[in-house]
């Protein structure tokens, strides 16, 4: 045991000069390197915002300003409220994968289902369930799947990880055919889609994936 | 006569040349043999190669099949992972000699067979994350850098890490891993082990449970809640929102540990003194302090100050799990009852802890359980689940209590490696929003507190272990950084 703090009452360990509460300098203290109980930390600066924090704060500030013009000058959120949304999907789509480092698939994840968020938004927004769901949807849906199958074929870039996202495409493009049948809307590019996307990971199971269904589990896990 | 001569030595002439034919054929017998004997052992040398690469390449395939999912309780801790935070504690060990780096690694190695459901990464899934083996060994590291560092998930590494330092051995995990009872047993098993490796002969080994030669167990990785939940009545989450300590912080990977030391057995006796356990003892005097920070901060903050106790389920239900298996209970003090008598907050928190009874804590399984199982929580993308569970946490999560105060109990190794060792300690790393974090640990009758902080300000810890002082307690301090 070292000195004594009067001002804490409490006793200081040898290894130390100072009192770890209140600072006052106890005794001198002379330490070996290989004494030390803990090591000499590099000093840690305060971090700076990135320039994704800051176009997220950006884009934050643009909604409650939009948000707030709207309800002062017309009394409705007719026009804000597309800011929002368009500000949140660009938010969800574009920064928070830069911020979180996301690998390409991941980021396909996200366009597949925020995408689909966004536009059923604008639909039901503007009550016209035409060509965002029949149209716009699915195309980017396709469009993600024919980038993953030219990274699977071209760049070999074949793995359990670029699986996602088709498997969430084909998922959610059966889902929206059924509906689509169901309330007897036109289903000329959904269709496709799903034809593709199925087509796709039936493909991967035959040449790629025959090893990897015991692993499929831990994904339908549900 | 000469004929006869003649005939003796073409005799002798054929015996030595039948001697060297036959010694010829023999050596070169010998030599075919030697051939074929040392064809044989590369053939064989070269099969077992083959044969060992194949099951190596089994084993590293089964390896990768193998996944574990993560128990009911881990779920959030991935969700709530940032870029620069995610929630990590440290269990430390500083022994009477300094380490050895490649004694140590072997004791990892070992550890790592008794326990290889340790030795996973965390994956994202489609629906869930999940733990996936991993082939690769964990390797130990020098530490250089603040304790409970950010993880990032690699997927070939670990989520712990084991460091050293000098005479000190330390190990972090990821929450979602482990709580601090099965890290305690992975970690005791490995200064044990590390021990044994410096020439410790530890006797009576099967009492503790910590021999690296037992078989892992399935038991061991069970997802405790799960198992105990019985779909019964389901509690109610809903919690009144508690007081936060605010104050200027250093940056996210700064962590200030300060530590105090006192004797276990004048605890105890000081507990005794108000007829509490030792926990209930410490409680009621960080919150006496939490309440006076709040009454200097702002009078008329109408929010209670709130602690949140992590209970150690295992001693409820019978498991042996090593994953996460404890239930966090919220001691409050009403904001009427903030200026009363020490005696009477002793009493409060003892009438607070009494409410942890098995029916309360299956309740509160039951609803979290269920939750997990519910169809429409279950086909959610896991992307869309992280976002909620963030958004939730964010709302809710850690702005129902003040602080946290974790008591993991007294250590019991075997007494030879007891006396290798200088001190046990454990400690929480940050929390998102809270400021400090206590936890108590006792060894070797000496029960240490440890308060870990970001805020500049240690006017809080300063309080804290000068009121244990004030109550008769002889404390003694010591810090990760000199005070400036």
């Amino acid at each position: 045991m070292g000195g004594f703090c009067e001002n804490c009452k409490v006793h200081i360990e040898k290894d130390a000069s100072h009192c770890p509460l209140c600072g006052t300098f106890i005794e001198e203290v002379k330490l070996d390197d290989k004494e030390l109980r803990y090591p000499k930390y590099k000093r840690v600066r305060e971090s700076s915002d990135s320039a994704t924090d800051i176009l997220i704060k950006l884009g934050l500030l643009a909604i409650i300003i939009c948000v707030g013009l709207d309800l002062f000058i017309n009394g409705t959120m007719g026009f804000s409220l597309y800011v929002l949304v368009c500000t949140f999907y660009g938010i969800l789509t574009v920064l928070l994968p830069i911020k979180k480092k996301y690998n390409l698939a991941q980021i396909m994840n996200c366009v597949a289902y925020y995408t689909m968020g966004l536009l059923l938004f604008l639909e039901l927004f503007t009550g016209t369930w035409g060509w965002g769901v029949c149209i716009a949807i699915p195309a980017i849906w396709l469009a993600i799947d024919i980038v993953a199958g030219i990274c699977m074929l071209a760049f070999g870039y074949v793995n359990f990880e670029m699986f996602k996202p088709i498997l969430s495409i084909a998922i959610l493009s059966t889902i929206s055919l059924i509906f689509l049948l169901c309330f007897h809307q036109p289903a000329y590019m959904t269709l496709p889609t799903m034809f593709f996307s199925w087509t796709e990971i039936a493909l991967m199971f035959m040449f790629r994936f025959k090893r990897s269904i015991r692993s499929l589990k831990k994904d339908f896990r549900l | 006569m000469a004929r006869m001569k003649d005939i003796d030595k073409s005799n002798e002439k054929d015996a030595k040349d039948f001697k060297k034919q036959s010694s010829k054929a023999e050596r070169k017998a010998i030599k075919q043999r030697a051939k074929e004997i040392k064809k044989t052992l590369i053939k064989e040398a070269r099969l077992r190669e083959k044969s060992a690469e194949a099951d190596r390449k089994i084993e590293t395939r089964a390896l990768r099949e193998n996944w574990y999912k993560l128990d009911n309780s881990a779920l959030i801790y991935p969700a709530i992972d940032s870029s620069e935070w995610n929630s990590v504690f440290r269990l430390t060990v500083t022994l009477k000699e300094a380490i050895r780096p490649d004694l140590l690694q072997k004791a990892l190695d070992d550890n790592m067979k008794r326990y290889p459901f340790f030795n996973v990464s965390l994956r994202d899934g489609l629906f869930w994350h999940y733990f996936q083996s991993l082939t690769t060994k964990p390797v130990i590291e020098m530490e250089h850098d603040y304790p409970c560092r950010h993880f990032v998930f690699d997927k070939s590494k670990p989520i712990f890490r084991v460091l050293y330092f000098n005479k000190t051995i330390s190990y972090e995990s990821f929450h979602s891993l482990a709580d601090g009872g099965g890290a305690i047993q992975f970690f005791n098993t490995l200064i044990v082990r590390y021990c044994q490796l410096c020439g410790v002969t530890v006797a009576n080994m099967q009492k503790y449970n910590l021999n690296v030669l037992d078989l892992p167990d399935d038991e061991e990785s069970e997802d405790a809640f799960e198992r105990f939940a019985d779909g019964g009545k389901a509690r109610s989450r809903k919690e009144e929102k508690a007081y936060e300590v605010t104050g200027a912080m250093d940056p996210i990977q700064v962590l200030h540990v300060i530590t105090g030391r006192v004797k276990l057995t004048d605890l105890k006796a000081k507990a005794k003194e108000y007829s509490a356990t030792i926990n209930e003892f410490l409680s009621a005097v960080y919150m006496k302090v939490l309440i006076e920070e709040k009454h200097r901060a702002s009078r008329n903050n109408k929010k209670p100050v709130k602690l949140s106790v992590p209970v150690n389920l295992r001693r409820l239900f019978p498991s042996r799990t090593m994953r996460n298996f404890s239930q966090f209970l919220n001691i409050t003090i009403p904001v009427e009852k903030e200026n009363c008598e020490f005696k009477e907050l002793v009493e409060i928190v003892k009438e607070d802890s009494k409410a942890l009874t098995k029916e309360y804590v299956l309740g509160v399984i039951n609803a979290n359980v269920s939750s997990e199982k519910n169809f429409f929580v279950r086909i959610m993308p896991l992307i869309i689940k992280d976002s909620v569970l963030n958004l939730v946490y964010s709302f809710v999560g850690e702005r129902l209590f003040t602080s946290t105060i974790s008591n993991l109990g007294v250590i019991k190794l075997p007494p030879e490696v007891s006396e290798q060792i200088q001190d046990y300690n454990a400690l929480l790393g940050a929390t998102k929003l809270n400021r400090l974090n206590l936890a108590v640990m006792s060894f070797n009758d000496e029960t240490v507190l440890t308060i870990t902080t970001r805020l500049r300000d240690r006017r809080i810890v300063r309080r804290f272990f000068t009121e244990l002082a004030e109550l008769g307690l002889s404390v003694t301090v010591e810090s990760n950084q000199e005070v400036e």
